[in-house]
């Protein structure tokens, strides 16, 4: 699963860390001091390095819980993300996470008692509702049997019913929250694409069935799903491809107990968009003519102007309007 | 006799004859004539190796001397194969580096770990021949100052070195007997060959994927570009591929335009 664990030397005795390094003798466990040695170094390839990724085992130091980007998020309530790991073991195409790092390699922060620490004086700083997002800068729940995430946090926020989480993922790894009971103020929020697409640009993703299957699993079992149709990448027709997925989602799940619904279209910073371009020369999504609004870069529409409000007209038309949300 | 003097796809550094000798027989290498700071050796495949001399500070500079005989626009990738102590690994084992430590300075590098299959260990360069083998890990004295110019020139993923056990605790290295060393390297000659394999492989994948259309070429010369009209052909060509439409590209360049400007931008609008 990794090509080599990199472990700084001040959590190696950890007994998190331990775990971990016992699971997986066979590979090489190199000591580093600080994470950013191995991570932020120059001279590395992303592209070359997500196919066979290596895991670093890492102490956040500050900075645990911080204010989420403009429009992310679901309410009006103050919002925080955390990221208790980087990157991803998925390899989307449109994925902003290979622009934004130099390293496709896993950090995983083991100090959760940090994180913990810091999440509740935030939800103490908050007295009324708050919401804190997970799987900003990775994907939370695909390394669940390496990271015990949801086995840790899960009982945290169980506890503090003011705070809501809301886990965001592609993964099917649900048997940490089916083996509990379900709790009022966690979200699993999980993001589809229409199939083409997915199978295009969702290199390693469950396929859309099986995670439709998962969620109809957690709803059964109590838990509170949110599904997000992002990022929308418009081409000709794509409404049509949005309503077969539309049509296959809600087929298989309980509308009436969804949490919410939203939608947003593709867009990345400069900066992130011409790393990318760098890795990947030959990608044809990159190769499309692009649109520049406030920093942002978004595809300029293949088709009918008007083909994302068709998609977002057909997406209300499958759930009551209060569900829904515009992300962006 | 091979005289072009550019470095290869795969660059070798090594720092004693003794032990470039078993590796000059195994890759079929044959010395460049001209006169060169450093001694090369090459191959028809791609596969060069320079004579560096000992000590970090003359890995750097054979690495850098090389470097500057790189093909443009492909990356390369470098090798650094030698001996190497170790406080407990059986002698003739061979190790890929997992992590370069400069002992004089303190500098860390890390080699990308894409390659996998072969037993490693970290490495410690030193400027004085190590005798007390204080750690478990492998000594010698070019690796950190190979690796610093390598990986400038390439990427950490095409950057390894390779150390073979010539010394360890029970076997000091005051004992060592240098006319052992080319047998020593001889005989870890299919790993090496498997591993050159391996990079080599990485690197295919890596360059066929950065590849330009032959037209950027033809455009390259037949146009006056400046710095910033370089790079934004090069995109546009690069474009034009991943949408499928060399054959248009070819096409369009065939047609005679009466600035680079106007070249640039009938590109541009005709792509999707
Ligand atoms: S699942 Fe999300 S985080 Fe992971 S690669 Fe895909 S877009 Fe990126």
């Amino acid at each position: 699963m990794f090509s080599a664990i990199y472990i700084e030397e001040e959590v190696a005795q950890w007994e998190r860390v331990q775990k971990i390094l016992a699971s997986y003798p066979s590979i090489p466990h190199i000591h580093c001091s600080r994470y950013g040695e191995v991570f932020n170094r120059k001279g590395q390839n992303f592209r070359m390095q997500k196919s066979a990724p290596a895991l670093i085992l890492a102490r956040k130091h500050g900075k645990f819980v911080l204010p989420s980007p403009e429009g992310y998020g679901f309410d009006e309530n103050p919002s925080y993300y955390f990221s208790h790991m980087l990157n991803c073991i998925y390899d989307c195409r449109y994925c902003f996470l290979q622009g934004m790092y130099r390293s496709a390699n896993y950090v995983l922060f083991v100090n959760y008692e940090d994180f913990a620490e810091s999440l509740a004086d935030m939800i103490v700083k908050n007295p009324g509702p708050s919401v804190y997002y997970s799987g900003y800068d990775c994907d939370s729940l695909a390394l669940e049997p390496v990271s015990g995430f949801c086995d840790y946090f899960l009982p945290f926020f169980a506890c503090r019913p003011e705070a809501t989480i809301e886990i965001r993922t592609k993964s099917t790894q649900i048997r940490s929250f089916l083996d509990r009971e379900a709790i009022e103020n966690c979200v699993i929020a999980m993001s589809f694409s229409p199939e083409l697409q997915s199978q295009k640009w969702e290199n390693r993703v469950p396929s859309i069935t099986k995670r439709i299957d998962a969620l109809a699993k957690l709803q059964k079992a109590g838990w509170k799903v949110a599904l997000r149709f992002e990022p929308v990448i418009v081409e000709e027709d794509s409404h049509l491809a949005y309503k077969e997925l539309f049509q296959h989602v809600f087929s298989g799940l309980d509308v009436d107990m969804l949490h919410s619904v939203s939608s947003g279209v593709f867009r990345m910073p400069v900066d992130f968009h011409k790393n990318i371009v760098k890795q990947y020369p030959d990608e044809e999504l990159f190769s499309r003519k692009m649109e520049l609004e406030d920093g942002m870069l978004s595809l300029k529409p293949i088709g009918k102007k008007d083909e994302f409000e068709k998609i977002e007209t057909s997406l209300k038309s499958f759930i009551p309007e209060e569900k829904f949300y515009h992300c962006g | 006799m091979v005289k072009a003097l550019d470095a290869g796809k795969l660059n070798i550094v090594v720092a004693h004859s003794l032990e470039a000798k078993p590796l000059i027989a195994l890759f079929n290498l044959e010395k460049v004539t001209d006169h060169t700071a450093f001694p090369i050796y090459k191959n028809d495949k791609g596969i060069s190796l320079v004579l560096s001399g000992m000590g970090k500070a003359a890995a750097t500079d054979a690495s850098n001397y090389l470097g500057t005989r790189l093909e443009p626009e492909l990356i390369s990738a470098w090798l650094n194969i030698g001996i190497a102590g170790h406080r407990s690994a059986a002698i003739g084992t061979g190790l890929l580096a997992s992590k370069i430590t400069e002992k004089a300075t303190g500098d860390v590098f890390y080699p990308g770990m894409l390659i996998s299959g072969y037993d490693s260990s970290p490495v410690i360069t030193v400027d004085e021949i190590e005798k007390e083998y204080d750690e478990d890990v492998a000594y010698e004295m070019e690796a950190s100052g190979f690796y610093r110019a390598a990986q400038a020139l390439s990427s950490s993923e095409f950057v390894q070195t390779f150390k073979i056990i010539s010394d360890n605790r029970d076997n000091h290295v005051d004992q060592i007997n240098l006319q052992n060393i080319p047998g020593m390297i001889e005989r870890q000659g299919s790993r090496i060959l498997e591993l050159v394999g391996d990079l080599l492989d990485l690197l295919d994948t890596h360059n066929s994927r950065h590849r330009l259309p032959k037209v950027f070429g033809y455009l390259e010369s037949a146009y006056k570009l400046t710095v910033t009209q370089r790079i934004q052909l090069k995109r546009h060509c690069q474009r034009f591929q991943a949408q499928d439409k060399n054959g248009l590209l070819e096409e369009l360049s065939k047609k005679n335009y009466h600035s680079t400007k106007q070249l640039l931008s009938v590109l541009e609008k005709t792509l999707d």
